[in-house]
């Protein structure tokens, strides 16, 4: 029993920032995004209690569905909210909790990112900080791998674009992870 | 700076932890499974000798199942045969919720064999059952629709 317990926080330890990154590509407040992660970590480990690493990217596509369906059944109330001039509950949380030397340029990702469209957005998470191959988001979002790839080029291409000003300073601020440590899926080469 | 250049700087930015809140409620609802699994009845695992005994006995079902079958001269039973079904439950319930949708207020009409006067309001809600199977994590909601007819005393004091 305390061996389950224990491999359940791990596994949630691992995967929920990221899951919480991705849903809140999509959920409308970061409250909806925690919700999302809720449900949706609560039924894959009931599912997969074993915490396999290899039914991850299933994960993401759970979030996606139960995201995307508590937007469509809060459509009128997150109307209604943004409407009203009553601040919602965290909703300046930043996504993301850099160290102190790269407080500046989260901040400046978190902007660009939140420019980009929505599917882009999406696919960006999900290959970079889910770490999935284009054939694993390709299917957790029901889009074709060369049109998972080409809204990834896209959406580098634009964050480039939008972090451009700030090159010089993103250089020295960029860590010296090994080229070789990217992982790319097979054939990404011949889709850039 | 290059495709890979960015790659590395936007990977190298962790997200954010979730809050503790959603771990505790994580927790919370995993221990509730694990509570209601622990209540389960346990799958009884029948003794080695069982075996041959069970075949035997299926056997001697299969015989008596043909001879049932046979054509019988006797009439018909009149008593009713009842299907008697055991089932196990294996969800949980989750929520019940009533949810108002409308009041109709129905106007004060005068009750015919005391004389006095009453006010009709007739109450439409939903109620929404939620059961959820902890095994597979499957939700089963079922909505039912209620009208519910309201007479309230009226004082024109």
């Amino acid at each position: 029993m305390a061996a389950a317990a224990f491999s359940w926080k791990q596994c949630f330890d691992q995967v929920a920032p990221n899951l919480i990154l991705y849903a809140r590509q999509i959920a409308p407040t970061p409250a909806d995004a925690e919700d999302v992660v809720q449900l949706a970590f609560v039924r894959w480990w009931r599912r997969f209690p074993e915490g396999d690493s290899q039914h991850i990217p299933l994960h993401y596509g759970g979030v996606r569905t139960i995201a995307l369906d508590m937007r469509r059944s809060n459509l009128r109330r997150s109307a209604r909210e943004s409407q009203s001039d009553i601040a919602l509950p965290h909703a300046d949380t930043p996504i993301f909790d850099p160290p102190p030397e790269k407080r500046e340029t989260a901040a400046l990702v978190e902007q660009a990112l939140a420019k980009l469209p929505e599917e882009q957005r999406e696919v960006v998470t999900l290959r970079l900080w889910g770490g999935l191959t284009f054939a694993e988001i390709a299917e957790a979002t029901g889009s074709s791998v060369n049109t998972v790839a080409g809204r990834y080029r896209y959406a580098l291409a634009a964050l480039q674009k939008h972090l451009a000003p700030m090159k010089e300073d993103l250089a020295s601020h960029s860590s010296p992870l090994p080229l070789n440590s990217l992982h790319f899926p097979q054939g990404s080469e011949a889709l850039s | 700076m290059n495709e890979h250049d960015l790659e590395t700087l936007l990977k190298g930015i962790p997200p954010a932890p979730p809050s503790a809140m959603l771990c505790a409620r994580v927790e919370h609802e995993l221990e509730l499974d694990s509570q209601w699994l622990g209540a389960m009845p346990r799958k009884r695992v029948a003794p080695r000798w069982f075996a041959p005994i069970a075949w035997s006995a299926l056997g001697a079902a299969a015989a008596v199942a043909f001879m049932a079958s046979m054509p019988d001269n006797t009439p018909a039973s009149s008593a009713p045969t009842v299907a008697a079904t055991t089932s196990m439950s294996s969800v949980m319930p989750v929520t019940t919720i009533r949810e108002m949708v409308d009041a109709q207020d129905e106007g004060i009409q005068y009750n015919a064999l005391s004389n006095l006067p009453e006010q009709h309001v007739k109450l439409v809600s939903v109620e929404r059952h939620a059961w959820i199977d902890p095994r597979d994590g499957a939700e089963i909601t079922v909505e039912v629709p209620r009208e519910d007819s309201v007479i309230l005393p009226v004082s024109f004091q």
